[in-house]
Parts: C-alpha cells; structure tokens; sequence
C-alpha cells in the first residue's frame, strides 16, 4: 500500500530534509508544546538525531515527511509514537505555514491513519494537542476523533493558560466512517478465566 | 522552613535496597495487579520477580524529574505503600499516582499520603494544576478515593488496554491550585 494520497506521499526522512525540519521546529506557530523550548535547534542536533535512528523490526514511533505529490515539495512531518503492538499509537503533525488551508494535514492525517488501521492493525489512534490550537482539534474531529480528555489549564504557551486535551478514534469508529473498507480483525469476547479445578 | 514529609499517620522516604521483599509481597498481590503504577517498561500484571523489584527500586532512586518514595506507617514503621509524583513533562502539571497495600487500605494512609504530596507541590514547586496518574475504569475505589480527596474528573480515554476479555477505559482528574487552597490544610500552601 503506497503512503499516498490525491495530493500528498508520505515518505521517509531524509538528509536532505533536516534544514525543512529543522525550520519547522523552530517556529513558534509550527510547534505546539512549550517542552519543545527554545526554539534554538540546530542543523547538528537534527543531523544527530538522524544518524541516532538505527535499523530495527521493534521500533515504537515512525516519522515521514508530507510531500506534495506534483512538485515533490517538502510541506511538513507526521509520526507516530508510543507505539504498543497491535493495540494503539499517538500521531502527531506538523505543517509548514505556506500549506496551512490546502487540505495537505487532513489527507496526510488520513494516509497515516489508514496506515495504523489497515497495516498495523490497531485498535485505538490518539493524539494530544490543547484548546489553544482549535485547527488541530477540527482536524482531528474531522477524521472522526472524539475529545476523550480535557486536563484543566494544564498548557502554558504564548502567555495564556490552555487546557490540555487527548483525542481517540477507535477502530470501529475508523470503519464506520470508511465503508470502501472491511474490517477483518474479530473482535472481542469476554473469556472467563480458567480457575484450573477439575 | 523546611518540608516535612510526615503527619501523624505516615511518613514518606526513599526506598532502600532492603525494603525489596515488602514492595515485592504487596506488587504480586492480585488486588494491586493493573494499578500498581510502576515505570513504563515495567509489566502492569504480570509476576514481578525479586530481580525486577530491586531493578524497580534503583529505577525509582535515580529518578531526578520528581520522586518515589515509600509510604511508612506511623507508629508502626510499615511499608503501607508508595507514592510517584513526575513533573517531566512540565513542573506547571506534575502527576501524581498512589498504591497502598491491599491490607493498608481504608485506613487513611493514602488520604494522608495525597494531603502532604499536594501541600508539597502547591507550596514547594511551581505547580498550578496537579494530574492523577490514569485510574482503570475498574479501579471504582481509586475513582472514589480522587473525588473524595478534592479531584475532579476530566475525562475518559477510551479502550486504554484489555481486562476481563474486553476492551476497558481509563479516567482522569485534576487538582487546581485555587481549588487546593480552599480544602482544609490547603490555605497554608503559598502563593494564590
């Protein structure tokens, strides 16, 4: 299945795309925690972190760069982390501000998260973002995520407080909304536990 | 004035290599399994051998973005459980989680444990809002124990893993400074 949509691939990263990601990195309306503070990061700490990724079947997160199918531009990154096999990951996008409104986050949202159904098999997507970013909130709203969790004031960013909010799409809810599509994994049936007496 | 991390029902210290048989007897007892809020790489219900325990403790020990400590009955001088506070992620929104032993439990050591980490955090560090670790939609008792203690549940992520053969939630809550302070004991925690 080619990470691919009408507009935009998703691709690896790759050398020549660290001084994009590090751009995007660097501003403060392209990234969304103040953890990621100070915007001072440099070609070297991308470049390292580059090198750092070694070749593994047991990876936990995968990154890709948004490219613009007809120029082959590079709009922006989308990963997932955290992941626990078979069962969930978080996603997570960032966009650079020249490609904002042309729907390239919502197709690249929607390529990744066909990913994560169809290939990887999960139950449950989630992503974190806060009430301070309502574009990354309808974005995901639109791919059918549901606000799960609203920690109060939780976000500090541009001097204003802002909760903190968790999304989830689970899998049947994925389905739903993608009829070109059959679920095949079974799902679940309580099973009683064997108390091993004859 | 320095902390003091006691009141007259507990006291909180670190773990000691010696206090791995009493940590190992109350994390293998089946009521902690699913919620005995150890770090990640650690199994949340599987058997957890001596090994793995004292691994545990050392984990807990270098641990230098928040702490761990053990719950210490007073007078008797137990280990009744143990505490976790993180602010990793941002010191404004440290999380706090709470195991007491199953045969501790509804004896206020954890009211107890929870009043001095608060006191700590609203007075001691820069917290503005405090988060409970996740609590299993199954755990009704933890649910109860965060409402009772002044939390307010701020939502529900859904299908957080498998139990009994289904898919199962998780809540959380949180703790406003300002909601602190109005609590008994809570208008001695500096600043507003």
């Amino acid at each position: 299945m080619p990470l691919e949509g009408e507009i935009v691939r998703l691709r690896e990263e790759r050398a020549s795309d660290l001084h994009f990601l590090q751009a995007l990195r660097n501003d403060l309306d392209t990234q969304a925690w103040s953890k990621a503070l100070p915007p001072d990061y440099t070609l070297e700490m991308y470049q390292k972190r580059f090198q750092g990724r070694e070749f593994s079947y047991d990876r936990t997160d995968g990154r890709f760069i948004i490219e613009l199918k007809e120029t082959e531009e590079v709009a922006g990154t989308i990963l997932y982390s955290n992941l626990v096999s078979r069962w969930e990951a978080t996603i997570g996008i960032m966009v650079a501000k020249p490609f904002w409104g042309k729907g390239v986050a919502q197709e690249a949202q929607e390529i990744l998260l066909r990913f994560l159904f169809e290939e990887l098999g999960l139950r449950v997507v989630r992503l974190w973002t806060h009430s301070g970013n309502p574009h990354a909130i309808q974005l995901a709203e639109r791919a059918g995520f549901q606000i799960a969790l609203r920690q109060r004031e939780a976000i500090f960013k541009a001097g204003q407080l802002y909760d903190n909010i968790v999304m989830d799409l689970l899998r049947p809810e994925y389905y739903a909304r993608h009829p070109e599509l059959t679920d095949r994994l079974p799902g679940f049936q309580v099973v009683e536990q064997a108390t091993g007496s004859e | 004035m320095v902390f003091s991390f006691l009141d007259e029902k507990v006291k909180l210290r670190p773990f000691e290599a010696q206090d791995a048989p009493h940590l190992e007897q109350y994390l293998n007892h089946p009521a902690i399994s699913g919620r005995r809020y150890l770090p990640w790489k650690y199994p949340e219900t599987a058997p957890l051998s001596m090994e793995v325990v004292n691994q545990i403790i050392n984990d807990w020990q270098a641990f230098e973005q928040g702490f761990h400590l053990a719950v210490i009955s007073s007078p008797a001088d137990r280990i009744v459980g143990h505490v976790n506070v993180d602010w990793g992620w941002d010191a404004h929104c440290p999380s706090v989680s709470l195991v007491i032993s199953p045969e501790y439990q509804r004896q206020r050591f954890g009211s107890s444990t929870l009043n001095i980490v608060l006191h700590y955090l609203f007075s001691e560090t820069p917290a503005h809002t405090v988060g409970s670790e996740w609590v299993a939609d199954w755990n009704e008792p933890a649910k109860r124990f965060l409402l009772k203690n002044g939390f307010t549940l701020n939502g529900t992520i859904r299908w957080a893993g498998m139990h009994g053969g289904k898919p199962f939630d998780m809540h959380a809550a949180d703790i406003l400074r300002r909601e602190w302070q109005t609590r008994p004991g809570g208008e001695h925690a500096a600043g507003g």
